[in-house]
């Protein structure tokens, strides 16, 4: 007893001590929120987590944030190698993943595709799909939304058979499974179309109904070499509907998909003839800003093999035009790009060979700072 | 100064100078030695060594020369992932209680003990979560994934209980023929 009341005699004092430094108590139980509309320099940082696959996670960052409490706003888990999507009509976070029974051992496994609400970082909803979704290194068409209404969200499946689960992002269901044998992934074209890339060069494209079933497909002829000169898995999707698709060997393959047929267009390169040993290189080599210039991270020392080593600079394209408009000399090897932010807080979004976070401001490439985001920040993915 | 610090100074300062990639890759993989799970995956290639300072591993056989515990090892020239030889396993067996995926890609590579071109098939190990040791990620004849046959970005844990990847091996099928 004597015991008791010395400590609650000591805990009195310490009462009086905190009342003297003029505290207030504070409330238990508060969670903070975020704004419903994101300032637009924000960014989405998909953190693979390659050394812990199960935990990976999209981190909600402010770039331009000077401490690490700025910067780091929130996250959402993305488990086992996730696909993530950014919807401005419904202004909401896609993820597409996986979750097995038991853990990281194994047990029964189920993808889904969960929906994120931005402002609470709370999950708004859960659809459950096909338990066969790609998984491996991320890829920017591994998952797009189709249609200007984003109405579906396609999910590309290797089970190794290939398809893509169409899901009604409107009404919140699994619609079905689009057959895409021979080809894969997810590019959205026209209103209620996606195509999907053929190993033999072709294009496959697929058109869905309003309710998302398939009415119909269409293939074009073979557009490129995929043996010798390959198109990479992601583009710059420019502003009029134009796909720029890199080559390994650093020419552009345009895709208009801005109908509901596919159509290609006249190449170009993004280098001139005496400097072809740049070439484009890392996980995500092209992105374009709010403006619809066009970025690729370039290797000087490009050749075969060298397209995932990442590169020395990235170069800046009038895509319209096929035209070089500027050359930003990274401050640190780069692996991956991405771009976030309009007018004056356009920002190129670098994972730098330290998988650390270069910011560098757009158009003139003048770098902001170095941060951390993550053990293993592989995707930017801005919300303009 | 931290370790990463310098190791941070040194890279920045190597792209400086324009040192060659290899050169560049070189400065990775000696500040890798000696740190398990430095995450450097994409820019591992011919540069990670193992994760402590032990002596170089060896096959036995002077015919399958190299360390099959490092990323130069001649058979991973098309390799994607942790090296099963650092994880229980070998450069031609899965770690104990995982499983090799009996689907994969191929890839041919060259052995420099006889000069000839082998089919090297890179099976993956799974039902267990990343290894974590001995990051390599070498792209000599890798094709995008849409051309699957020839993708080591794709986890190939495919007709196993679950699709969980654990590591790599680098399986010699045979001499590859003209």
């Amino acid at each position: 007893m004597k015991i008791l009341t010395s400590t609650l005699l000591a805990v009195a004092l310490m009462i009086t001590g905190l009342a003297q430094a003029e505290f207030e108590p504070e409330p238990v139980g508060v969670t903070e929120t975020l704004p419903s509309e994101y300032p637009d320099h924000w960014v989405m940082i998909h953190d693979f987590s390659f050394f812990h696959m199960m935990e990976g996670e999209v981190l909600v960052v402010d770039p331009l944030a000077e401490d690490i409490a700025g910067q780091y706003r929130g996250m959402m888990p993305a488990s086992f190698t996730a696909a993530y999507r950014y919807g401005n009509v419904r202004n909401e976070h896609y993820v597409m993943e996986t979750y097995y029974s038991r853990g990281s051992r194994g047990g029964e496994r189920t993808d889904m595709v969960t929906i994120w609400d931005p402002a609470s970082l709370e999950v708004s909803a859960e659809i459950i799909i096909p338990s066969k979704r790609i998984t491996g290194m991320p890829k920017l068409i591994a998952a797009s939304l189709i249609g200007a209404d984003q109405k579906f969200v396609g999910v590309y499946n290797f089970a190794p058979g290939q398809s893509v689960s169409i899901v009604d992002l409107e009404n919140r269901k699994f619609v079905g499974e689009v057959a895409t044998s021979g080809c894969g992934f997810v590019i959205p074209n026209g209103n209620r179309s996606f195509t999907s890339i053929c190993q033999n060069g072709s294009f496959l494209t697929s058109h869905l109904d309003d309710d998302g079933e398939l009415k119909d497909t269409t293939r074009s002829d073979v557009l490129f070499d995929a043996e010798n000169d390959p198109i990479f898995e992601g583009a710059a999707f420019a502003h009029d509907g134009i796909a720029h698709f890199p080559k390994f060997s650093g020419e552009i393959l345009p895709l208009d998909v801005s109908g509901e047929e596919i159509k290609g267009l006249e190449t170009w390169w993004l280098t001139a003839e005496g400097e072809r040993n740049w070439r484009p290189g890392g996980i995500n080599v092209a992105t374009v800003d709010s403006t619809g210039t066009g970025y690729f991270l370039m290797n000087p020392e490009g050749g075969e093999g060298t397209h995932k080593d990442g590169g020395a600079e990235v170069w800046a394209y009038d895509l319209g035009a096929g035209k070089r408009t500027g050359r930003v000399e990274l401050a640190t090897w780069g692996l991956s790009i991405g771009t976030t932010g309009t007018g004056d807080n356009r920002l190129l979004i670098v994972t730098n060979a330290d998988l650390g976070i270069d910011v560098y401001r757009l158009p003139g490439g003048e770098h902001v700072q170095t941060m951390s985001a993550g053990q293993t920040p592989f995707m930017a993915h801005g919300t303009h | 100064m931290p370790f990463f610090d310098k190791l941070a100074e040194t890279t920045t300062r190597g792209i400086a100078r324009r040192s060659s990639r290899r050169g560049f890759l070189g400065v990775l993989g000696a500040a890798l030695a000696g740190t398990a799970g430095l995450p450097l995956l994409p820019v591992a290639r011919a540069s990670t060594a193992p994760a402590s300072e032990v002596p170089p591993q060896s096959t036995g056989n002077p015919m399958d020369p190299g360390d099959p515990t490092t990323c130069d090892y001649w058979r991973y020239c098309g390799i994607d992932g942790f090296l099963c030889s650092c994880c229980g396993g070998s450069q031609n067996a899965c770690p104990p209680g995982t499983e090799m995926s009996p689907l994969t890609w191929v890839g041919t590579c060259r052995n420099p003990a006889d000069g000839l071109n082998y089919v090297i098939s890179y099976n993956d190990c799974c039902g267990k979560s990343s290894c974590g040791r001995c990051i390599c990620n070498r792209n000599e004849d890798d094709r995008p994934v849409y051309r699957p046959s020839a993708n080591n970005d794709i986890d190939w844990c495919i007709g196993t209980s679950n699709n969980v990847y654990n590591c790599s091996t680098a399986v010699i099928l045979g001499l590859a023929t003209e």
